[in-house]
């Protein structure tokens, strides 16, 4: 996979024409598992790590059926390079930032990815564009039998896949959907949505996940539970209330489109003519002015621009991309210059 | 087979004849069967001193890090994690999705991590026999599991 080529390329779950898409960013399957005959990977040797490593490479390469998977090992790899699998979401953070043997398997549309001694042996991850829980369960339900035909999973009678840390155990699944709620937050609406899906047990989280504050009104809503309850029962308790905050968030746009829709229509205005105009751009106010943006554009205030098009900006502009599709490293004051430059040019582009 | 164990200050003795030994296979998969019938014998273990036998990781370690050693310690360390699943998932019994292709283990599978923390002892004491031996005995057992 040459990863210059990639910063310059959406991976297939941005394409923005999912179920539900201007509000539904994406869907994401998750799957923790381990192997059954080596300690976990916190307490694995770096030998060990090692073993396990090669183990898995080989079998995720050579696995029957389903998308070819590329494996990129971590162990020897740039920090900008890393940096940039992680802004696409590939891998974690905590992989991103891990030392020793480890690494990630990928498919060529980045849809599916297994990172390889990350917290557990193996996380096998898909994404979708979209609202779309079934169809993620389907392909991760279908990568998970085609490993497991090739290694022994720690699996345990009574408490199912055995994971390193007891939150994951069972299923060993999250299912996250990442949504766009400008309108919620403007109209503070968000905390109260919030609460009540953490009281059915849903967790609520920013952008990039643990502890991250929520940028450019993003958010993830996945499970807590892992154990006792079947992987369709989760999901089918996901896929509940999803609906139901979709049409807060519509209901707020819509509230507030009609009772203040010249100022609201200033504000998009005005974030647009900042997105061309600047000099420079930091990576926050760049998230916000999209989200207004992306926002316009759903409610019909805007011509030229697209879901996709925004979905790529919104990558694109974050920091390993910018100086991959530079080709350089750039300091953050050259990167604050790269990205108001990105930004100008994309959207003249777009809009001509 | 003689076993000393200090339970509290006080020093017990156990002995295990033979006969009974055989009796109850203990000796099939002897550290863990041992720590078993030990607290069988002891009672509930007081959680600070739960060990895992496969990784060696102790109860209190997993609290400070947690994340647990391997995947055996939801046997070992069972009677400390018991509350804590409880508290998370509210129920302690799996639902949903299984390995396909049941394997049947003739090895233990945590008797092979045991194997391997039993390598690292060598490779450190750089007994170099041993580990050779033990690697053999781990290549076998993985191509079986
Ligand atoms: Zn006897
Ligand atoms: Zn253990």
């Amino acid at each position: 996979m040459n990863m210059d080529q990639m910063a310059g390329l959406s991976g297939e779950w941005l394409r923005g024409t999912g179920p539900e898409c201007d509000i539904v960013i994406s869907t994401r399957l998750r799957l923790a598992r381990n192997l059954a005959t080596f300690p976990f990977t916190s307490r694995a040797t770096p030998a060990q790590k090692q073993e396990i490593e090669s183990l898995l490479r080989d079998r995720l390469t050579s696995l029957q059926g389903g998308p070819a998977l590329e494996y990129i090992s971590l162990g020897n790899l740039a920090n900008l390079e890393k940096q940039l699998l992680l802004e696409r979401q590939i891998i974690s953070r905590e992989l991103a930032m891990g030392e020793g043997a480890r690494g990630v398997a990928v498919s060529a549309d980045e849809s599916v990815s297994i990172m390889v001694n990350e917290e557990d042996h193996l996380r096998i991850q898909v994404m979708r564009s979209g609202l779309d829980l079934d169809q993620a369960w389907v392909l991760t339900n279908d990568v998970d039998d085609r490993i497991e035909q090739r290694v022994a999973y720690a699996f345990h009678e009574e408490f199912g896949y055995l994971t390193a840390c007891p939150t994951n155990v069972g299923t060993g699944m999250r299912a996250s959907v990442m949504l766009h709620l400008p309108a919620l937050e403007f109209t503070r609406q968000s905390e109260q949505v919030f609460r009540a899906l953490q009281k059915i047990n849903l967790e609520v989280r920013g952008l990039y996940g643990e502890g991250s504050r929520a940028s450019g009104h993003f958010y993830q809503i996945s499970n807590q539970v892992t154990l006792g309850k079947n992987e369709e029962t989760i999901l089918r308790e996901i896929q509940a209330v999803i609906p139901a905050v979709i049409r807060y968030e519509k209901e707020a746009r819509e509230a507030w489109k009609r009772d203040q829709s010249v100022g609201l229509e200033d504000r998009v205005k005005r974030a647009l003519e900042t997105l061309h105009g600047a000099t420079m751009m930091t990576s926050e106010e760049t998230m916000e002015l999209l989200s207004l943006v992306r926002l316009g554009l759903a409610l019909g205030q805007l011509r030229g621009l697209s879901v996709p098009l925004l979905n790529e900006l919104f990558i694109q502009t974050q920091p390993a991309h910018l100086q991959k599709l530079a080709g350089e490293s750039l300091d953050s004051e050259r990167r604050n210059i790269a990205r108001a430059e990105h930004l100008r040019r994309k959207l003249n582009a777009a809009e001509a | 087979m003689h076993l000393t164990r200090i339970v509290s200050g006080e020093k017990r003795h156990f002995h295990f004849c033979q006969e009974c030994v055989d009796k109850q296979q203990l000796l099939k998969n002897q550290v863990l069967q041992v720590t078993h019938v030990l607290q069988a014998i002891l009672g509930p273990m007081p959680l600070a001193t739960l060990t895992c036998p496969a990784c060696r990781i102790q109860f209190m370690e997993f609290r400070n890090q947690g994340r647990l050693g391997c995947p055996h310690d939801y046997n070992s360390l069972r009677a400390g994690l018991e509350p804590l699943l409880k508290r998370l998932h509210r129920k302690l019994r799996h639902f949903g999705k299984r390995p396909i292709s049941q394997r049947l283990f003739t090895i233990p599978p945590e008797r092979v991590i045991e194997l391997r923390q039993n390598l690292q002892d060598a490779i450190a004491a750089e007994d170099y026999a041993r580990a050779i031996d033990l690697r053999d005995q781990i290549r076998l057992m993985d191509a079986e599991i």
